[in-house]
């Protein structure tokens, strides 16, 4: 199974990367390379992965994770995710991920996250 | 019992290879769960039997047989890469801050946690290592 990945702007500064299929030892690459682009753009303060069709993650998938929300930390911003699967959020639970994570159940959740901190955004400039 | 038998190329790209392999299961009445989670341990096993591999101690090709039974699965990786014991490696620092992390170990420590048991043994100048999902 490949893995597809989605980009679009949810407002501006936060793009939505969308995952659907296998973000494995293989596919992992694919997403590295796509966020490493997003992470040369300056403008952006947020970056959500949106996990409802994602079937599949293994450690390798993982670690890129960890290094978007590593490298989204550097440039000043969040990495968020939403809608985590059961086995995904199993994946996620056994290796203690989730405490370290910005993690949304619903979109709504996610929206009065993102109001509240583009409030904060906006004092700070 | 049915048993199912790949060989597959000593490579990271071999990993999707190895999924669809492994989607045979979805036909043999296994729940989803149980594919899920024998596939992430096959994989991560698989990856490190490569990894080993390029670290010395050539292997041509890794067999993965799948033993199918009434209530469990048995999937076996073979290699004839230098002798490693998967179950002695040292298990991640799961309390620190996961940016802190050291990567190395999770992966081990993740398949050991999703299947019901692992077991090693040096067999014949190969590796052998077995994992049972109960299904």
């Amino acid at each position: 199974m490949s893995l597809r990945i989605a980009r679009s702007l949810k407002k501006p500064g936060v793009v939505v990367l969308t995952l659907a299929g296998s973000l494995d030892a293989k596919t992992a690459t694919d997403l590295e390379d796509e966020v490493g682009k997003l992470l040369q753009d300056s403008d952006i303060i947020g970056l959500v992965l949106d996990l409802e069709l994602l079937e599949f993650i293994s450690s390798a998938g993982l670690r890129v994770v960890v290094m978007a929300q590593k490298g989204m930390k550097a440039a000043g911003g969040t990495l968020m995710m939403i809608n985590l699967q059961p086995q995904i959020r199993k994946v996620f639970d056994i290796v203690k991920a989730l405490p370290s994570m910005e993690v949304f159940s619903s979109v709504t959740e996610l929206d009065n996250y993102l109001a509240q901190m583009q409030r904060c955004y906006c004092r700070e400039q | 019992m049915t048993v199912y038998c790949a060989t597959f190329p000593v490579s990271i790209a071999a990993v999707s290879a190895v999924h669809d392999f492994l989607d045979v299961l979805s036909q043999e009445r296994c729940s989803a769960v149980a594919v899920h989670d024998l596939k992430v341990a096959v994989e991560e096993m698989f990856v490190n039997i490569v990894a080993h591999s390029d670290a010395g101690g050539q292997s041509d090709v890794i067999t993965v047989t799948l033993d199918v039974a009434d209530d469990a699965v048995r999937a076996t990786l073979e290699d004839s890469a230098m002798a490693f014991d998967p179950l002695t490696a040292t298990p991640p620092d799961l309390d620190s801050p996961l940016h802190e992390r050291q990567t190395g170990g999770m992966g081990i420590y993740l398949a050991r946690q999703l299947v019901d048991d692992m077991s090693y043994r040096r067999e014949g100048g190969r590796n052998v290592l077995t994992l049972s999902i109960k299904v």
